[in-house]
Protein backbone atom coordinates (compact mmCIF):
# COMPACT_ATOMS: atom_id res chain seq x y z
CA UNK A 1 0.00 0.00 0.00
CA UNK A 2 1.28 3.44 -0.83
CA UNK A 3 0.79 5.21 2.47
CA UNK A 4 1.77 8.51 0.97
CA UNK A 5 -1.18 8.84 -1.38
CA UNK A 6 -3.06 11.83 -0.07
CA UNK A 7 -6.37 10.03 0.42
CA UNK A 8 -4.58 7.44 2.56
CA UNK A 9 -2.08 9.73 4.21
CA UNK A 10 -4.57 12.24 5.54
CA UNK A 11 -6.65 9.84 7.67
CA UNK A 12 -3.50 8.06 8.80
CA UNK A 13 -2.01 11.38 9.89
CA UNK A 14 -5.20 12.10 11.80
CA UNK A 15 -5.05 8.81 13.64
CA UNK A 16 -1.36 9.37 14.34
CA UNK A 17 -1.95 12.81 15.82
CA UNK A 18 -4.84 11.57 17.94
CA UNK A 19 -2.86 8.53 19.05
CA UNK A 20 -5.57 6.10 17.97
CA UNK A 21 -3.31 3.90 15.84
CA UNK A 22 -2.23 0.48 16.97
CA UNK A 23 1.22 0.30 18.51
CA UNK A 24 2.70 -1.44 15.49
CA UNK A 25 1.16 1.01 13.02
CA UNK A 26 2.36 3.91 15.13
CA UNK A 27 5.96 2.65 15.03
CA UNK A 28 5.73 2.29 11.26
CA UNK A 29 4.28 5.76 10.93
CA UNK A 30 7.09 7.13 13.12
CA UNK A 31 9.48 5.93 10.43
CA UNK A 32 7.43 7.51 7.66
CA UNK A 33 7.28 10.74 9.68
CA UNK A 34 11.05 10.78 9.99
CA UNK A 35 11.69 9.92 6.36
CA UNK A 36 9.18 11.95 4.35
CA UNK A 37 8.47 15.66 4.34
CA UNK A 38 4.95 15.15 2.98
CA UNK A 39 4.13 12.88 5.92
CA UNK A 40 5.41 15.47 8.36
CA UNK A 41 3.39 18.15 6.57
CA UNK A 42 0.23 16.06 6.85
CA UNK A 43 0.81 15.54 10.58
CA UNK A 44 1.52 19.23 11.18
CA UNK A 45 -1.60 20.10 9.21
CA UNK A 46 -3.84 18.08 11.54
CA UNK A 47 -1.96 19.27 14.61
CA UNK A 48 -2.38 22.87 13.51
CA UNK A 49 -6.12 22.33 13.06
CA UNK A 50 -6.57 21.04 16.60
CA UNK A 51 -3.99 23.23 18.29
CA UNK A 52 -6.40 25.82 19.73
CA UNK A 53 -8.09 23.16 21.82
CA UNK A 54 -4.95 22.69 23.90
CA UNK A 55 -3.13 25.99 23.55
CA UNK A 56 -5.98 27.83 25.18
CA UNK A 57 -6.08 25.63 28.25
CA UNK A 58 -5.29 27.42 31.47
CA UNK A 59 -1.49 27.44 31.60
CA UNK A 60 0.44 25.58 34.27
CA UNK A 61 3.81 26.96 35.30
CA UNK A 62 6.48 24.27 35.45
CA UNK A 63 8.64 24.12 38.54
CA UNK A 64 11.94 25.97 38.29
CA UNK A 65 13.72 22.62 38.37
CA UNK A 66 12.50 21.77 34.87
CA UNK A 67 14.47 24.57 33.25
CA UNK A 68 17.46 23.84 35.48
CA UNK A 69 17.46 20.23 34.29
CA UNK A 70 17.12 21.31 30.66
CA UNK A 71 19.99 23.76 31.03
CA UNK A 72 22.05 21.07 32.74
CA UNK A 73 21.31 18.48 30.03
CA UNK A 74 22.19 20.92 27.27
CA UNK A 75 25.28 22.29 29.00
CA UNK A 76 24.02 25.86 29.02
CA UNK A 77 26.23 28.34 30.80
CA UNK A 78 29.26 26.10 30.38
CA UNK A 79 30.90 25.28 27.09
CA UNK A 80 28.77 26.34 24.14
CA UNK A 81 26.79 23.39 22.84
CA UNK A 82 25.18 24.25 19.56
CA UNK A 83 22.29 22.29 18.10
CA UNK A 84 22.89 20.31 14.92
CA UNK A 85 23.38 22.15 11.69
CA UNK A 86 20.23 22.83 9.69
CA UNK A 87 21.68 20.74 6.86
CA UNK A 88 21.74 17.44 8.79
CA UNK A 89 19.66 14.82 7.00
CA UNK A 90 16.44 13.50 8.53
CA UNK A 91 17.37 9.80 8.49
CA UNK A 92 20.51 10.53 10.51
CA UNK A 93 18.47 12.50 13.01
CA UNK A 94 15.80 9.84 13.06
CA UNK A 95 18.40 7.26 13.99
CA UNK A 96 19.76 9.49 16.73
CA UNK A 97 16.25 10.13 17.97
CA UNK A 98 15.53 6.41 18.04
CA UNK A 99 18.65 5.88 20.15
CA UNK A 100 17.61 8.74 22.40
CA UNK A 101 14.13 7.31 22.81
CA UNK A 102 15.57 3.92 23.71
CA UNK A 103 17.92 5.61 26.17
CA UNK A 104 15.12 7.63 27.71
CA UNK A 105 12.94 4.52 27.84
CA UNK A 106 15.67 2.62 29.61
CA UNK A 107 16.04 5.50 32.01
CA UNK A 108 12.31 5.48 32.63
CA UNK A 109 12.34 1.74 33.21
CA UNK A 110 15.26 2.03 35.59
CA UNK A 111 13.42 4.77 37.42
CA UNK A 112 10.66 2.28 38.05
CA UNK A 113 13.18 -0.25 39.33
CA UNK A 114 14.76 2.08 41.87
CA UNK A 115 14.49 1.03 45.49
CA UNK A 116 11.82 2.90 47.40
CA UNK A 117 14.23 5.04 49.40
CA UNK A 118 15.72 6.39 46.19
CA UNK A 119 12.31 7.25 44.86
CA UNK A 120 11.47 9.08 48.07
CA UNK A 121 14.68 11.02 47.76
CA UNK A 122 13.76 12.00 44.21
CA UNK A 123 10.34 13.17 45.25
CA UNK A 124 11.80 15.35 47.98
CA UNK A 125 14.41 16.73 45.67
CA UNK A 126 12.01 17.71 42.91
CA UNK A 127 9.27 18.92 45.24
CA UNK A 128 6.57 17.43 43.06
CA UNK A 129 3.49 15.56 44.13
CA UNK A 130 2.29 12.56 42.16
CA UNK A 131 -1.43 12.13 42.49
CA UNK A 132 -4.11 10.82 40.22
CA UNK A 133 -7.50 12.43 40.43
CA UNK A 134 -10.76 10.62 40.37
CA UNK A 135 -12.99 11.95 37.69
CA UNK A 136 -16.63 12.67 37.15
CA UNK A 137 -18.20 14.13 34.05
CA UNK A 138 -21.41 15.93 34.95
CA UNK A 139 -23.69 15.91 31.94
CA UNK A 140 -27.17 17.11 31.11
CA UNK A 141 -30.00 14.85 30.03
CA UNK A 142 -28.80 14.99 26.42
CA UNK A 143 -25.36 13.80 27.37
CA UNK A 144 -23.65 17.16 26.91
CA UNK A 145 -20.80 17.54 29.37
CA UNK A 146 -21.34 20.53 31.66
CA UNK A 147 -18.55 20.24 34.20
CA UNK A 148 -15.62 17.90 34.64
CA UNK A 149 -14.68 17.35 38.27
CA UNK A 150 -11.19 16.12 39.17
CA UNK A 151 -11.25 14.99 42.78
CA UNK A 152 -7.88 14.94 44.52
CA UNK A 153 -8.66 13.28 47.81
CA UNK A 154 -5.03 13.39 48.97
CA UNK A 155 -4.83 17.09 48.24
CA UNK A 156 -8.25 17.67 49.78
CA UNK A 157 -9.54 19.57 46.80
CA UNK A 158 -11.61 19.23 43.67
CA UNK A 159 -10.73 21.01 40.43
CA UNK A 160 -13.59 21.95 38.17
CA UNK A 161 -13.45 22.56 34.44
CA UNK A 162 -16.55 24.11 32.92
CA UNK A 163 -17.18 22.54 29.55
CA UNK A 164 -20.54 23.94 28.54
CA UNK A 165 -21.56 26.99 30.49
CA UNK A 166 -24.89 26.44 32.28
CA UNK A 167 -27.64 28.99 31.91
CA UNK A 168 -25.76 32.26 32.08
CA UNK A 169 -28.86 34.14 33.16
CA UNK A 170 -29.44 31.96 36.20
CA UNK A 171 -29.59 33.99 39.38
CA UNK A 172 -29.01 30.90 41.44
CA UNK A 173 -25.82 29.01 42.14
CA UNK A 174 -25.05 25.42 41.25
CA UNK A 175 -23.75 23.51 44.27
CA UNK A 176 -21.70 20.35 44.06
CA UNK A 177 -22.30 17.52 46.52
CA UNK A 178 -20.65 14.20 47.30
CA UNK A 179 -23.04 11.49 48.38
CA UNK A 180 -21.63 9.29 51.14
CA UNK A 181 -22.12 5.55 50.98
CA UNK A 182 -25.39 5.85 52.88
CA UNK A 183 -26.59 8.60 50.53
CA UNK A 184 -25.96 11.50 52.92
CA UNK A 185 -24.87 14.57 50.92
CA UNK A 186 -21.92 16.75 51.84
CA UNK A 187 -21.24 20.00 50.05
CA UNK A 188 -18.08 20.29 47.99
CA UNK A 189 -18.70 23.93 47.11
CA UNK A 190 -20.25 26.22 44.53
CA UNK A 191 -19.57 25.31 40.92
CA UNK A 192 -18.14 27.94 38.58
CA UNK A 193 -20.24 28.87 35.57
CA UNK A 194 -17.26 29.69 33.38
CA UNK A 195 -13.61 28.76 33.27
CA UNK A 196 -12.06 26.69 36.00
CA UNK A 197 -11.92 26.63 39.78
CA UNK A 198 -10.40 24.70 42.65
CA UNK A 199 -12.63 23.94 45.63
CA UNK A 200 -11.09 22.98 48.98
CA UNK A 201 -12.86 20.05 50.56
CA UNK A 202 -14.17 20.27 54.10
CA UNK A 203 -13.61 17.44 56.59
CA UNK A 204 -17.29 16.53 56.16
CA UNK A 205 -16.88 16.24 52.39
CA UNK A 206 -13.70 14.19 52.78
CA UNK A 207 -15.47 11.82 55.13
CA UNK A 208 -18.30 11.39 52.63
CA UNK A 209 -15.78 10.91 49.84
CA UNK A 210 -14.17 8.04 51.71
CA UNK A 211 -17.36 5.99 51.38
CA UNK A 212 -19.26 7.54 48.45
CA UNK A 213 -18.73 7.54 44.73
CA UNK A 214 -21.49 9.77 43.38
CA UNK A 215 -21.48 13.51 42.81
CA UNK A 216 -24.65 15.56 42.57
CA UNK A 217 -25.44 19.11 41.53
CA UNK A 218 -28.31 21.09 42.95
CA UNK A 219 -29.73 24.49 42.13
CA UNK A 220 -29.42 26.73 45.15
CA UNK A 221 -29.85 30.34 46.18
CA UNK A 222 -26.75 32.52 45.72
CA UNK A 223 -24.01 31.33 48.03
CA UNK A 224 -25.35 27.83 48.27
CA UNK A 225 -27.79 25.85 50.32
CA UNK A 226 -28.57 27.38 53.73
CA UNK A 227 -28.68 23.88 55.18
CA UNK A 228 -26.24 20.93 55.13
CA UNK A 229 -28.19 19.27 52.31
CA UNK A 230 -29.61 20.46 48.99
CA UNK A 231 -32.44 22.95 49.47
CA UNK A 232 -33.25 23.12 45.77
CA UNK A 233 -33.74 20.51 43.07
CA UNK A 234 -30.96 18.02 42.36
CA UNK A 235 -30.37 18.52 38.65
CA UNK A 236 -27.56 16.14 37.84
CA UNK A 237 -25.65 13.21 39.28
CA UNK A 238 -22.44 11.60 38.05
CA UNK A 239 -20.34 8.67 39.22
CA UNK A 240 -16.69 9.03 40.12
CA UNK A 241 -14.66 6.79 37.86
CA UNK A 242 -12.49 4.09 39.41
CA UNK A 243 -14.07 4.01 42.85
CA UNK B 1 4.64 38.44 21.87
CA UNK B 2 3.15 37.56 18.52
CA UNK B 3 3.09 34.14 16.93
CA UNK B 4 5.86 35.03 14.53
CA UNK B 5 8.08 36.06 17.41
CA UNK B 6 7.93 32.56 18.88
CA UNK B 7 8.88 31.23 15.47
CA UNK B 8 11.75 33.70 15.45
CA UNK B 9 12.90 32.60 18.90
CA UNK B 10 13.10 29.01 17.70
CA UNK B 11 15.00 30.05 14.61
CA UNK B 12 17.48 31.96 16.75
CA UNK B 13 17.79 28.93 19.01
CA UNK B 14 18.65 26.85 15.96
CA UNK B 15 21.72 29.03 15.63
CA UNK B 16 22.78 28.33 19.19
CA UNK B 17 21.17 31.32 20.91
CA UNK B 18 20.59 30.08 24.47
CA UNK B 19 18.84 33.26 25.55
CA UNK B 20 16.35 32.91 22.72
CA UNK B 21 15.76 29.29 23.64
CA UNK B 22 15.12 30.27 27.27
CA UNK B 23 12.52 32.78 26.02
CA UNK B 24 11.02 30.13 23.75
CA UNK B 25 10.74 27.84 26.78
CA UNK B 26 9.11 30.53 28.90
CA UNK B 27 6.58 31.29 26.17
CA UNK B 28 5.61 27.72 25.44
CA UNK B 29 6.21 25.58 28.54
CA UNK B 30 3.11 26.58 30.57
CA UNK B 31 0.76 25.70 27.71
CA UNK B 32 2.62 22.47 26.99
CA UNK B 33 2.51 21.44 30.64
CA UNK B 34 -1.23 22.16 30.78
CA UNK B 35 -2.03 19.57 28.15
CA UNK B 36 0.68 17.13 29.25
CA UNK B 37 -0.91 17.05 32.69
CA UNK B 38 -4.27 16.27 31.15
CA UNK B 39 -2.78 13.47 29.10
CA UNK B 40 -0.49 11.92 31.69
CA UNK B 41 -2.26 12.72 35.02
CA UNK B 42 1.06 12.90 36.76
CA UNK B 43 2.95 16.13 37.32
CA UNK B 44 6.31 14.45 37.74
CA UNK B 45 5.89 12.55 34.47
CA UNK B 46 4.44 15.56 32.65
CA UNK B 47 7.42 17.70 33.67
CA UNK B 48 9.77 14.92 32.59
CA UNK B 49 8.15 14.88 29.15
CA UNK B 50 8.35 18.67 29.00
CA UNK B 51 12.04 18.49 29.81
CA UNK B 52 12.72 15.77 27.24
CA UNK B 53 10.72 17.62 24.59
CA UNK B 54 12.70 20.81 25.14
CA UNK B 55 15.99 18.94 24.92
CA UNK B 56 14.82 17.38 21.65
CA UNK B 57 13.65 20.81 20.46
CA UNK B 58 17.07 22.35 21.08
CA UNK B 59 18.89 19.46 19.44
CA UNK B 60 16.56 19.44 16.43
CA UNK B 61 15.88 23.15 16.12
CA UNK B 62 17.95 23.14 12.95
CA UNK B 63 15.21 21.13 11.26
CA UNK B 64 12.50 23.63 12.09
CA UNK B 65 10.98 25.23 9.00
CA UNK B 66 8.44 28.00 9.66
CA UNK B 67 7.13 27.58 6.13
CA UNK B 68 5.83 24.11 7.04
CA UNK B 69 4.60 24.58 10.60
CA UNK B 70 4.47 27.22 13.31
CA UNK B 71 6.83 26.81 16.23
CA UNK B 72 3.84 26.02 18.44
CA UNK B 73 2.74 23.24 16.12
CA UNK B 74 6.26 21.91 15.92
CA UNK B 75 6.92 21.75 19.67
CA UNK B 76 3.40 20.48 20.35
CA UNK B 77 3.95 17.62 17.93
CA UNK B 78 7.19 16.68 19.68
CA UNK B 79 5.62 16.77 23.14
CA UNK B 80 2.41 14.96 22.19
CA UNK B 81 4.27 12.19 20.39
CA UNK B 82 6.36 11.57 23.49
CA UNK B 83 3.35 11.71 25.80
CA UNK B 84 1.38 9.33 23.61
CA UNK B 85 4.28 6.89 23.55
CA UNK B 86 4.35 6.89 27.34
CA UNK B 87 0.58 6.55 27.63
CA UNK B 88 0.46 3.65 25.21
CA UNK B 89 3.44 1.93 26.80
CA UNK B 90 1.86 2.16 30.25
CA UNK B 91 -1.32 0.67 28.90
CA UNK B 92 0.47 -2.09 27.05
CA UNK B 93 2.31 -3.06 30.20
CA UNK B 94 -0.50 -2.68 32.67
CA UNK B 95 -3.48 -3.79 30.67
CA UNK B 96 -1.94 -6.22 28.20
CA UNK B 97 -4.05 -4.75 25.41
CA UNK B 98 -7.25 -5.41 27.30
CA UNK B 99 -9.21 -2.34 28.20
CA UNK B 100 -12.75 -2.03 29.41
CA UNK B 101 -14.84 0.72 30.92
CA UNK B 102 -13.50 0.07 34.40
CA UNK B 103 -9.99 0.75 33.20
CA UNK B 104 -10.70 4.25 32.11
CA UNK B 105 -8.59 6.49 34.25
CA UNK B 106 -8.61 9.59 32.22
CA UNK B 107 -10.69 12.65 32.26
CA UNK B 108 -13.29 13.17 29.61
CA UNK B 109 -14.73 16.43 28.50
CA UNK B 110 -13.92 19.68 26.86
CA UNK B 111 -11.85 22.32 28.56
CA UNK B 112 -13.04 25.85 28.79
CA UNK B 113 -10.95 28.33 26.88
CA UNK B 114 -8.90 30.39 29.24
CA UNK B 115 -6.25 33.01 29.03
CA UNK B 116 -2.83 31.54 28.40
CA UNK B 117 0.41 33.54 28.28
CA UNK B 118 0.36 33.28 24.52
CA UNK B 119 -3.13 32.30 23.39
CA UNK B 120 -3.90 31.62 19.82
CA UNK B 121 -6.00 34.28 18.17
CA UNK B 122 -9.59 34.50 19.27
CA UNK B 123 -10.64 34.14 15.67
CA UNK B 124 -8.80 30.82 15.39
CA UNK B 125 -10.23 29.56 18.65
CA UNK B 126 -13.72 30.68 17.77
CA UNK B 127 -13.41 29.05 14.38
CA UNK B 128 -12.40 25.73 15.90
CA UNK B 129 -15.27 25.85 18.36
CA UNK B 130 -17.66 26.67 15.54
CA UNK B 131 -16.33 23.82 13.41
CA UNK B 132 -16.45 21.36 16.30
CA UNK B 133 -20.08 22.36 16.68
CA UNK B 134 -20.65 21.76 13.00
CA UNK B 135 -19.38 18.18 13.01
CA UNK B 136 -21.76 17.08 15.75
CA UNK B 137 -21.28 16.27 19.43
CA UNK B 138 -20.30 12.61 18.99
CA UNK B 139 -17.45 13.32 16.60
CA UNK B 140 -16.41 16.50 18.40
CA UNK B 141 -16.28 14.82 21.81
CA UNK B 142 -14.45 11.77 20.46
CA UNK B 143 -11.81 13.99 18.86
CA UNK B 144 -11.47 16.04 22.04
CA UNK B 145 -11.14 12.93 24.20
CA UNK B 146 -8.40 11.54 21.99
CA UNK B 147 -6.53 14.77 21.35
CA UNK B 148 -6.64 16.44 24.74
CA UNK B 149 -6.74 13.43 27.04
CA UNK B 150 -5.01 10.78 24.97
CA UNK B 151 -7.83 8.25 25.11
CA UNK B 152 -7.78 5.34 22.68
CA UNK B 153 -10.66 4.35 20.42
CA UNK B 154 -11.41 1.45 22.76
CA UNK B 155 -11.53 3.70 25.81
CA UNK B 156 -13.74 6.26 24.12
CA UNK B 157 -16.05 3.50 22.94
CA UNK B 158 -16.21 2.01 26.43
CA UNK B 159 -16.97 5.36 27.97
CA UNK B 160 -19.63 6.31 25.44
CA UNK B 161 -20.96 2.77 25.36
CA UNK B 162 -20.67 2.58 21.61
CA UNK B 163 -18.95 0.16 19.26
CA UNK B 164 -15.28 0.80 18.59
CA UNK B 165 -15.99 0.92 14.87
CA UNK B 166 -18.56 3.63 15.44
CA UNK B 167 -16.06 5.76 17.32
CA UNK B 168 -13.44 5.22 14.64
CA UNK B 169 -15.92 6.32 12.04
CA UNK B 170 -16.92 9.41 14.01
CA UNK B 171 -13.30 10.42 14.40
CA UNK B 172 -12.33 9.78 10.82
CA UNK B 173 -15.30 11.58 9.33
CA UNK B 174 -15.12 14.27 11.99
CA UNK B 175 -11.49 15.08 11.32
CA UNK B 176 -12.14 15.30 7.60
CA UNK B 177 -15.08 17.63 8.11
CA UNK B 178 -13.22 19.64 10.71
CA UNK B 179 -10.31 20.25 8.40
CA UNK B 180 -12.60 21.35 5.59
CA UNK B 181 -14.49 23.63 7.92
CA UNK B 182 -11.30 25.22 9.28
CA UNK B 183 -10.07 25.83 5.77
CA UNK B 184 -13.40 27.16 4.59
Amino acid sequence: MNYRRQEILEPLAGRYVLGTMSWRARRRFDELFAEHADVRAAVYDIEQTLLPSIWNLAPVEPSELVWRRIARDLGFGKSQQRPPSRSVAWPVLAGALAVAIVAVSLGWWRELQRPPETVVETVVQTETVTVEPEVAVISDEDGNALWVALVYEDLQRVDIDVTTAPDATAVNDYELWILAGDGTPASMGILPQTGQASLNLSPVALAALSTGNTLAVSLEPPGGSPQPAPSGPVLYTAPLLLR
Amino acid sequence: MAKDDIDELLLRASNGDEVAFRSFYRQTAPALLAFLLRMLRDRHEAEDVLQESMVVAWNRAGEYDPAIASAKTWITTIARRRALDILRRHKRQSLAHSVDADDIRLILGNDAADASPEPLSKATTDRLEFCLGEIGPDAANSIRYAYIYGLTNVEIAAYLDRAVGTVKSWIQRGLRSLKKCMEG
